[in-house]
C-alpha cells in the first residue's frame, strides 16, 4: 500500500472546535465536532488524540491549517502550515465541494456571516456587525431557557402551525418577546418557530442587506444543524437552501484544502505531529502594564517553554515569543 | 496659561489651526495622551450612554487633561464650510462636557461658524483671544499666522500624506513651531513606516471620519495592517475640495454635512478613478452621517464600479480579533478577485458588467 499523504483542519470557534483529517483528493476521512466549552486548549487536545486514532497505518501527516476566531492558539498549539480567517476557508470549501454555488449563508457560535461567490472565487462578504444577536450561541442559550436540547430545536419549530412573531433586532429583546408570548400563553412550538423567523428576518435585513442572493444558496455553519432556521430560509427566500454533508466543519475542510494547496508549493509541514498534546498545554492571561492601554496577552506554553503569545498592540510580547522559540521542529 | 487639547474628534484636522493661534498669543498648549484604554473606560464611564464611541473617547481626553493644565480648550465647529453644517453632537460638546466631567478646570469654548462665510468662521476665535486679555492688534495677527499654517497643512494633505505624517514632519528642528508636537509625538504616533510606492501591491481608499482614521487606538492600527500587507492608503482628506465637490455634484440635492461630504466625494472620486483596489468604510456603530453615506457609497459602487468594498464597525471592543478577521479576509477577497482577473482580462474593463454587485 502506498504511503498516503493527509492533511488536517482545525476551525477553532467560539462553540465548537472542528477537526478535519483530508486525504490529497480532498475525501473526508474523519470529522470531529466537540463542543469548545471555554476550554480551547483542553478540548483541542482531546480532539487531536482523537484524530490520531483515525489515521490509517502507513498515512503521514503532510500539512496542518487553522481557521476560527482561535486559530492563533490552535495554530502555537499544532505547528499550523496555514492560517487564514473564515471567510476564506469556508468559501475555499464550498467552492470545491458545490463549485455551482453563487451564496453561503453561514452561521455559527459567535459571527454571522453571508459569502457572495461569482465565478469560482468569493467577489463580496458581509459579517454581523458589533451585535451577535442571532448567532449560535444565541440559540443556544434560548434552548437552555426553555428546558429544550438543542439537538430538537428545529424540529420542535417543525411542528409549529401559527408561528408568533418575535423581536429579533437584538438578543435582549428578543429574549423579553419571548418571555412575554410564553407568559401570554403561546405553545413552545409557535414561539420556536417565530424565533427561528426573526433570526432570518434579522439576518436578511443586517448581514445581507443588500447582497444579491442567487441560486446555489448554501447554507452552513452550527446553527444549519437546525431544520426550522434552514426551512425559514427557505420560506424568506423562496428558494431552495442547500445544507452540504460536512455543514459543521466547513472551516475546517477549508483550512485543511488550504493546507494542501500551500503545501504543494514544496514546503514542508511544520506539523509538530501529535506530539503536541503530550506536552502540556497550559495558557494563562495577564494584563501588561507598559503603557495605559493594559493589553491582555495570552501566554501559551508547553513544560514551562513558552511558545506564543498574542494580544498586545504594540507587538512587545508577541515578538519576544517568536524570538524565544527554538528552531522550527520538523517531523 | 497652559491650555489642554484633547486629541480626539477633529484634533487631526485643525490642530496646527488651534496650535499656533495660541502659541502666538504666549500660551503654552499641552495635548492629552493618545488614545489609550484607560481614556476609553473614562469617557464610556462619564459619558451618556447613548452618544456615539468618539463623542465618548473625547470626554476620555478631557479627563486625561485634568490636573496637567489651566484651561482645557472645547471647540464649538457648527460649522465649517459656507452653507454647510457637521455634525450636530459637535454643536452641543461644550454643554455635554460641562455637565458630565466632574473637576475639570475653566473650559474655553471656541466657536467655529463658517456657515455665512469663511472669514465669519474666525470670529469666534478672535473673541476667545480678546476674552483670554490680548489687544486687538495680536489676536489679528495670531489668527492671521494660525490660519496660515493651517492652509499649508490642508495643502499638505492634499498631496497624499498622512495626517499625522505631516505632523511628525512639522516637528522638525528646523521648523519654525518646532515645539509643535513636543510631548506629542511620541516613536508611538501610529504611522505605517513603509509606505514605499515602489512594492505596494496596490492602494486602498479607507473612508470614515479623521478621528476615527487617524486614531490608532480606536481603529484597532488598521493603517499599519494594511500597509503590513503591502498596500499604500489613500484618505479622504488626501482629495482636494474640488474633487469632492465635483463627485457629489451627481446628487441631485446638496449635501448639507461637510464631513459626509467629504467622504462620499472622496470615496466617489476614487472609485472613478480606478486608483484603488478595494475600499474599506470604517464607520463609528451608531453613525447617523455614516448610516446614509456608507449606504449612497455602496449602491455607486454597486451600479458603476464593482470595486471590492467592506464595511467595519467600531465600538467600544478591544478585542482585536473580530476585527482582523474582517480585514483579513477583505484583503484575501481583493486578491483573490484580482487574480481572477488578471487570468481573464489584463484591464478589466467590461469584467462583472451587468453582473450586479461583485
Amino acid at each position: 500500500m502506498s504511503k498516503l499523504d493527509l492533511y488536517i483542519g482545525l476551525d477553532v470557534g467560539s462553540v465548537s472546535i472542528n477537526l478535519i483529517l483530508l486525504d490529497e483528493k480532498y475525501h473526508v476521512l474523519e470529522k470531529i465536532y466537540l463542543r469548545t466549552q471555554g476550554k480551547p486548549v483542553a478540548i483541542l487536545s482531546q480532539g487531536l488524540e482523537m484524530l490520531r486514532n483515525s489515521i490509517p497505518a502507513g498515512c503521514s501527516i503532510a500539512g496542518a491549517g487553522a481557521t476560527g476566531s482561535g486559530r492563533e492558539l490552535a495554530a502555537a498549539m499544532v505547528g499550523a502550515d496555514v492560517v487564514k480567517n473564515e471567510i476564506t476557508a469556508h468559501g475555499m470549501a464550498v467552492l470545491q465541494y458545490i463549485p455551482d454555488a453563487q451564496t453561503i449563508l453561514e452561521i455559527g457560535g459567535q459571527d454571522s456571516k453571508i459569502i457572495l461567490l461569482r465565478n469560482g472565487v468569493v467577489s463580496d462578504f458581509a459579517m454581523n456587525t458589533v451585535c451577535a444577536a442571532g448567532t449560535g450561541s444565541f440559540l443556544d442559550r434560548q434552548a437552555a431557557r426553555l428546558g429544550i436540547p438543542i439537538q430538537e430545536f428545529g424540529a420542535i419549530a417543525l411542528k409549529s402551525c401559527s408561528p408568533v412573531r418575535i423581536a429579533g433586532r437584538c438578543a435582549v429583546f428578543a429574549e423579553s418577546d419571548m418571555i412575554h408570548k410564553q407568559q401570554m400563553g403561546c405553545s413552545t412550538e409557535d414561539i420556536i418557530k417565530g424565533l427561528c423567523q426573526a433570526l432570518v428576518r434579522n439576518y436578511l435585513s443586517n448581514v445581507g442587506k443588500g447582497k444579491e442572493i442567487l441560486p446555489k444558496i448554501v447554507f452552513q455553519g452550527g446553527v444549519a444543524a437546525n431544520e426550522g432556521i434552514r426551512r425559514s430560509f427557505e420560506d424568506a427566500l423562496k428558494q431552495p437552501v442547500v445544507v452540504p454533508e460536512h455543514y459543521d466543519v466547513m472551516g475546517a475542510l477549508g483550512a485543511a484544502i488550504l493546507a494542501h494547496k500551500e503545501m504543494k508549493k514544496g514546503r514542508t509541514t511544520r506539523f509538530r505531529g501529535f506530539l503536541s498534546m503530550q506536552e502540556d498545554f497550559t495558557a494563562r492571561s495577564f494584563s501588561c502594564n507598559g503603557c495605559a492601554n493594559l493589553c491582555e496577552i495570552v501566554e501559551l506554553s508547553s513544560c514551562g517553554n513558552i511558545q506564543a503569545r498574542w494580544g498586545d498592540r504594540c507587538g512587545k510580547w508577541s515578538t519576544a515569543a517568536r524570538a524565544a522559540q527554538p528552531a522550527e521542529t520538523l517531523i | 496659561m497652559k491650555i489642554g487639547i484633547p486629541r480626539a474628534l477633529l484634533y487631526s484636522i485643525y490642530f496646527p489651526l488651534w496650535k499656533v493661534f495660541f502659541m502666538e498669543l504666549g500660551h503654552e498648549v499641552i495635548l492629552s495622551n493618545h488614545t489609550n484604554q484607560e481614556i476609553l473606560n473614562n469617557g464610556v464611564k462619564i459619558c451618556v450612554d447613548d452618544a456615539c464611541l468618539p463623542i465618548k473617547i473625547f470626554h476620555g481626553h478631557v479627563t486625561d487633561l485634568i490636573g496637567r493644565v489651566d484651561a482645557i480648550l472645547i471647540p464649538r465647529l457648527i460649522s465649517i464650510r459656507p452653507e454647510e453644517y457637521i455634525c450636530p453632537k459637535f454643536i452641543g460638546l461644550p454643554e455635554m462636557i460641562r455637565y458630565s466631567v466632574p473637576g475639570s478646570p475653566e473650559l474655553l469654548v471656541m466657536d467655529y461658524n463658517a456657515y455665512s462665510s469663511e472669514e465669519k468662521g474666525y470670529e469666534g476665535m478672535y473673541r476667545l483671544g480678546r476674552e483670554l486679555g490680548s489687544p486687538h492688534s495680536s489676536v489679528k495677527h495670531a489668527l492671521n499666522k494660525a490660519g496660515l499654517r493651517q492652509a499649508a497643512y490642508f495643502r499638505e494633505m492634499e498631496k497624499g500624506f498622512h495626517p499625522m505624517e505631516i505632523m511628525k514632519r512639522m516637528n522638525h528642528p528646523s521648523e519654525r513651531y518646532n515645539t509643535w508636537y513636543k510631548d506629542s509625538f511620541c516613536t508611538n504616533a501610529g504611522l505605517p513606516s513603509k509606505m514605499s510606492a515602489k512594492n505596494s501591491k496596490g492602494t486602498i481608499g479607507l473612508i470614515g471620519h479623521p478621528y476615527l482614521l487617524y486614531d490608532r487606538y480606536i481603529n484597532m492600527n488598521i493603517c499599519n495592517k494594511l500597509a503590513a500587507r503591502g498596500y499604500k492608503i489613500r484618505f479622504p482628506e488626501n482629495s482636494t475640495q474640488e474633487k469632492v465637490d465635483g463627485a457629489c455634484s451627481r446628487y441631485p440635492k446638496k449635501l448639507f454635512w461637510s464631513y459626509g461630504k467629504r467622504l462620499l466625494g472622496a470615496g466617489l472620486s476614487m472609485m472613478e478613478s480606478r486608483e484603488i483596489s478595494g475600499l474599506i468604510l470604517l464607520t463609528s456603530f451608531g453613525c447617523g452621517i455614516d448610516a446614509f453615506i456608507d449606504e449612497l457609497l455602496i449602491r455607486a459602487n454597486h451600479r458603476e464600479f464593482g470595486i471590492p468594498l467592506t464595511t467595519i464597525t467600531l465600538d467600544e471592543h478591544t478585542g482585536q480579533a473580530g476585527f482582523d478577521t474582517r480585514l483579513e479576509a477583505f484583503i484575501d477577497m481583493m486578491e483573490w478577485r484580482s487574480r481572477y482577473d488578471n487570468h481573464i482580462s489584463p484591464h478589466g474593463a467590461h469584467l462583472y458588467s451587468g453582473q450586479g454587485p461583485v
